[in-house]
């Protein structure tokens, strides 16, 4: 089935923010000033991807956050910490679950198609990603929009710090989001992959298990000329790179983890830099992104430019 | 109606564990709640819970919430090996947080190394991983956070899943009792401050519960190699958006009517062919009158009989969808509608057909499940006896 690419949306750090949105978009509505920060991303990086008048009514909406809304989490918390348990804040509590920008979304945007919210760790954006296929090839919903947030916390940062994670001094935040559609447009998503490893909880699939679906995805015969790697830690960066090497001719290789940060939705931020990358690049042309997460998870995804 | 087919159940919850325990439960009308014993909160009362016994899962898994969805996953199971890469969807709205809670509570936020391991299943995208490892399934894992809807969600996708050529899927979801929900619920002003009393005139709020439930599902070439047999099918999904307010249901229950549309549509099933409601029915005055309003919109009278059966485990949030899911399976199975624990007086603006005290033998082929969780997260399910 087609799966084309009809809008992209991104709210990321700035080259110079050291992996945290420093500006968060301007929102017009006024309603998205109750919001927090982590669904004011998210419905930044939504305006941007919605074509402007789209009708939104039937709109399907699959959200996905590795680790929601951990500041109001971390808010309720103190709170009864402080005030008692008798005094938790009602506002925060229902601003800490995860589909809590899912909702805000659909309130925001109108639309009442099925709304799903997924995580799964650092691939939770490539996660929703294979669930809107799905609802796209199971005929669920005419479009689906994708959105992908996570936000950077202190709270989060003391816990990478806690196990010595060499990602924590590179932890980011931000949002980004897709328009699918069956339509046929110029930029298509060609796979999408999903698989998992026997792997300990805190630990990433080791070189030999990430090993064929990247081979598989990049091989000669598959039309893909650059990948994006997920470059999760200086080990699995390693063991991508090693296993690109039996790949020939090679491919361009992009790191947006850099500019990015390491985060659980940046899976979903470098598909639509990919997705930006072929766009410009000749027709024809196609990307591989490639995403590792903690505990076992790994997806393939492949964005492709299929027509001037 | 061609439905996947369910092939394997497991649930734990307040008033036990096992398929058996539970339909005895719902016979017999006993209830799983109890005073709140698992932590205590100073300035709350210890309200009536579904708390799962202690028993069963001291010294299972680190995680409450990981315990609780093996014991589930692995009844579903069976001891079988399934072949082939297939999927485990989880739905859950906490995940691993009644630990980290005492990690953020000791160290306020702070790295707390000496308790890092509290912190190790928070990522709600934790139990899907150790499932699938434990229990050496292979192939996609999902993990679905849409609150109350959560594991009706995951079932529904694995179904869907099948249907696109997967050879089995384990759906289900867990949550376990943690501070945040008892207090949020309490700030929410949301909690009965009795055991809850869904539909009754007089009801004041929910009870929380805690548990977990996974069905097996299968596609039938899958299923008939192995010889499991066929206990009920997943027969229709529909899920959809209120878009109307973040802790309030849709007060003339529109999105819930869509969702049971859709569900029927997927089914190829008319509204008139639904035997059974297993309503979401919390026993919150505004979800409880939504909840009517929608199902007396959608069934010509007299219409199905209802019943909520939260009054017997509480509101398990995440894992409600698939306890009823299971309930659904085992109502269609035994011929028995289970009355709504609970309730004394019916609330006279609710239109339901409700199931009378003591439950309804009768034959029964069509069953539906309502879950909507909020946010605005409607999902219902269509179940189906096995020969259908």
């Amino acid at each position: 089935m087609n799966v084309s690419i009809l809008g992209l949306g991104l709210v990321a750090p700035g080259v110079e923010d050291a992996y945290r949105v420093r500006a968060l978009p301007e929102l017009a509505d006024s309603r998205a000033k109750r919001m927090t920060r982590l669904e004011r991303m998210a419905l930044g990086a939504a305006q941007r991807a919605l074509p402007p008048g789209m009708e939104t009514r039937d709109l399907a909406l699959v959200f996905a956050t590795g680790y929601g809304g951990l500041a109001s989490t971390a808010d309720f918390l103190e709170g009864i910490a402080t005030r008692g348990a008798a005094f938790g804040s009602p506002i925060a509590f229902q601003q800490s679950v995860h589909h809590s920008p899912a909702g805000q979304l659909s309130i925001m945007l109108g639309s009442h198609g099925s709304s799903l919210t997924l995580s799964a760790r650092e691939i939770s954006g490539e996660s929703a990603l294979q669930v809107a296929t799905t609802l796209l090839g199971t005929g669920r919903a005419e479009r689906v929009l994708v959105v992908a947030a996570d936000e950077w916390t202190e709270t989060l940062a003391a816990g990478y710090r806690a196990f010595d994670c060499s990602a924590a001094p590179s932890l980011g935040e931000g949002a980004a989001a897709i328009l699918l559609g069956r339509e046929p447009g110029p930029l298509s998503v060609e796979r999408c992959t999903l698989t998992a490893h026997s792997c300990p909880i805190l630990r990433y699939p080791t070189r030999e298990q990430l090993r064929p679906l990247l081979l598989d995805g990049t091989k000669p015969g598959t039309g893909v000329d650059s990948v994006s790697l997920s470059a999760a830690s200086v080990a699995v960066l390693e063991a991508e790179t090693s296993v690109l090497a039996e790949v020939q001719p090679p491919l361009v290789r992009c790191l947006e983890t850099a500019p990015f940060g390491f985060h659980a939705s940046a899976g979903l931020l470098r598909v639509v830099a990919a997705a930006m990358h072929v766009r410009a690049s000749p027709a024809g042309s196609a990307c591989a992104v490639h995403g590792l997460a903690l505990g076992g998870g790994q997806s393939l995804t492949v964005v492709r430019h299929v027509r001037a | 109606m061609h439905g996947v087919a369910i092939t394997g159940l497991g649930i734990v919850s307040g008033l036990g564990s096992g398929t058996e325990v539970h339909l005895d439960g719902l016979r017999t009308g006993r209830r799983g709640l109890h005073p709140l014993s698992l932590f205590s909160l100073p300035g709350l009362p210890a309200l009536h819970v579904g708390e799962v016994d202690e028993a069963l899962v001291s010294g299972q898994h680190p995680s409450r919430s990981v315990a609780l969805a093996l014991l589930a996953a692995r009844q579903a199971l069976a001891h079988q090996v399934l072949s082939g890469s297939g999927v485990v969807a989880v739905g859950t709205t906490t995940g691993g947080i009644l630990e980290s809670e005492q990690h953020y509570l000791r160290h306020r936020g702070q790295e707390g190394r000496a308790d890092r391991e509290l912190l190790t299943y928070h990522p709600a995208g934790a139990i899907a991983d150790v499932l699938a490892s434990e229990l050496g399934l292979s192939g996609e894992r999902y993990t679905f956070s849409t609150a109350c809807s959560s594991s009706a969600n995951a079932i529904g996708y694995g179904a869907a899943c099948i249907r696109q050529g997967k050879p089995w899927a384990l759906a289900g979801g867990v949550d376990s009792l943690c501070r945040l929900t008892y207090s949020g619920f309490h700030a929410l002003k949301l909690l009965s401050s009795e055991p809850c009393r869904p539909f009754d005139v007089n009801r004041s709020g929910l009870s929380l519960g805690e548990g977990a439930a996974f069905v097996l599902l299968e596609d039938e070439e899958h299923a008939r190699s192995r010889g499991a047999s066929v206990l009920g099918r997943v027969a229709g999904w529909g899920c959809t958006a209120d878009a109307h307010h973040m802790t309030a249901p849709h007060p003339e229950g529109l999105g819930a009517l869509a969702a049971m549309k859709a569900a029927l549509a997927d089914a190829g099933v008319e509204a008139s062919e639904v035997d059974y409601v297993n309503a979401h029915g919390t026993a919150t005055p505004a979800n409880d009158r939504a909840e009517g309003l929608a199902v007396g919109a959608l069934f010509p009278s007299p219409g199905p009989l209802v019943s909520s059966t939260k009054g017997s485990t509480g509101h398990t949030l995440g894992a409600a969808g698939a306890m009823e899911a299971v309930f659904c399976v085992l109502t269609l199975a035994a011929g028995f509608a289970p009355a709504t624990a609970g309730l004394s007086e019916p609330d006279p603006l609710l239109p339901f057909r409700h199931v009378p005290p003591g439950g309804v033998v009768a034959s029964l082929r069509v069953a539906l499940s309502n879950s909507f969780g909020f946010g605005g997260n409607n999902a219902t399910l269509v179940f189906a006896g096995p020969t259908q």
